[in-house]
Order: C-alpha cells, then structure tokens, then sequence
C-alpha cells in the first residue's frame, strides 16, 4: 500500500518536472515550448531573446 | 488562457515575444513566488500571469482571467518593454559584425557568416542589426539544405556516392558547432551505410530485407530515403 502511495506521489511529481514541452495543465494548441522552473525559462529566454511569460496557477 | 492562448492574434504574437513557465502554485518555487508578491501583492484571483525579464526584472502582469482582447493589450505593452532591446553599445557591437558577414555571404563563405551568428547569439537584445545578421544566417542555413537535398538526389540515382560525401563535407565544415554539422555528420553515416548496401548487392543475390535493416537507423530522418532502391 505504502509502496503503491509513495509511487503515485513520484509519478505525479514527475508529471510537473518534465522539461520543455506542452503546458502540464492545460492543451495550449501548441503556442509556447513550456518551461516548469525558472531557471530553465530564464536560460531560454536569454537565449531566444524573448521575456518570460509565467502562467501561475493550478490544474482543475 | 486555456481558451485564449491558441487564438490566431494570440499566438503567433506571443511565442515571438516570450518562452512559457508553467508555475504550480500549489508548489510554488520560492524565486516565481517571490515576483508575484512583490509585483502584485493584492492578487487573490488565478491564474497570476506575469511577463519578467531573463535576468528577473517585471515587465507586467495581472491575477485573474482575462478575455482576448485583454490579454492582447497586455502583449501590446510587454512588447513596448525597452528591457528586450539591445543596448547601444551593443547595437555597435552588433553591427561591427555585419560588413564581413555580409561580404562572406557574396562568397558563399558559409563558415564566416554562421560565427557571425554564434557572435551575435552571445549578445543580449533586439535590434535591426541583429535582424540583418539573422537573415544572413538564414542564408546559409538556406543553403545547408540545397546541399543535403542535392546529396539525396546523388544518393537515389548514383552509384558514386563520392560528390554527395563531398557536399555533405562542405556542409560540415562550414557549420561546425550548429545543428546543420549534426545533420551533415549524419548524412555522411548514411552514404557510408549505403556504400556498404551497394558493395553486397554489387556481389550477388543479397538479404531481401538488407536495405530496411541499414536503413533502420535513419528512421524518421531525412536519410531514410536513400535507402530506397534506386530510381
């Protein structure tokens, strides 16, 4: 039980550290690469030239 | 933003101006957590939507949801930041590599005008100069493919994969670092596999599934099809 727990735990904090990809709440019809730290979305803007667009909010 | 981010006059505007954060707010990280409280410390409705700076410094936001034309006049104003603009110090710097870009491009000296490109990567901010550069560089990238597309035609109706290994080393050369000498190095492992294919068909009677076990490999790559039998 504790084994299956602490498995779902993992398995849903991975689904929130993946790296750049698709919005991890929503389906943003593939707008911008997503970033989920941001360290990684700072790196990228710099490199892109771009400013950090930060969506701050909870999955329903 | 479920809604609005996919919308014709969204989203195009806003991948030219920003890379997306996806901020968990039940897990917040102290640094995003931070921004939001100094910046819009009476916010209660989410999302909370900022745009900031690479190095951390706001641009603007709001707390709540907000219709198209809303969220578009908040594009509008972090468009105007003048924190994405190149300094004029570095405009100069900049436009100090465009003369020689330039020139080299005439020659087709690919090479000159890619480091042009990895110069300018390392300098901060939008300007004309730096677009002037990047069209420069889309030349050359431009001309990276004509190479590898005529490699590919050599490949399907040649036997002498010699002039397409030539391209392909050009290609490598000149755009050493870039992804395009990534995508050469792997062309030039392709034609060596072909070569092999070629020299066991030339021998006799081979595997029939000899050409999809080579080709394997470069699955889902542009060098698939030259393991196709010949045109």
């Amino acid at each position: 039980m504790r084994t299956a727990l602490v498995t779902v735990l993992v398995l849903a904090g991975a689904a929130y550290t993946g790296g750049d990809s698709s919005h991890p709440h929503f389906d943003d019809k593939g707008t911008l690469r997503w970033q989920t730290t941001l360290a990684a979305a700072q790196a990228q803007a710099k490199k892109e030239t771009k400013l950090v667009f930060i969506e701050y909010g909870r999955k329903l | 933003m479920e809604r609005v981010l996919p919308t014709e006059e969204i989203k195009e505007r806003l991948a030219k101006l920003a890379v997306g954060l996806a901020a968990d707010c039940d897990r917040p990280e102290r640094g995003v957590e931070s921004l939001m409280r100094a910046n819009l410390p009476n916010a209660q409705m989410l999302p909370f939507v900022a745009f900031v700076t690479h190095d951390g410094k706001w641009v603007g936001g709001y707390s709540g949801s907000k219709a198209m034309y809303a969220f578009l006049e908040e594009i509008e104003k972090a468009e105007k930041t003048p924190h994405l603009q190149a300094s004029r110090a570095d405009r100069k710097k900049l436009a100090g590599l465009i003369p020689r870009a330039q020139k080299a491009a005439e020659k087709n000296n690919w090479k000159t005008v890619v480091k042009a490109g990895q110069t300018a990567a390392g300098i901060w901010g939008r300007c004309p100069e730096r677009e002037q550069i990047a069209a420069l560089v889309g030349e050359a990238r431009a001309w990276a493919n004509t190479q590898f597309a005529e490699a590919i035609k050599i490949a399907r109706t040649a036997t002498d994969l010699v002039p397409a290994r030539k391209l392909l080393s050009g290609v490598k050369k000149h755009f050493a670092k870039d992804p395009e000498a990534g995508e050469a190095a792997a062309g030039l492992k392709a034609l060596g596999k072909l070569a092999s294919i070629l020299k066991i068909e030339a021998k006799g009677t081979p595997r029939p599934d000899l050409r999809e076990k080579y080709a394997k490999p470069f699955e889902d790559t542009r060098w698939a099809v030259i393991f196709d039998k010949k045109e």
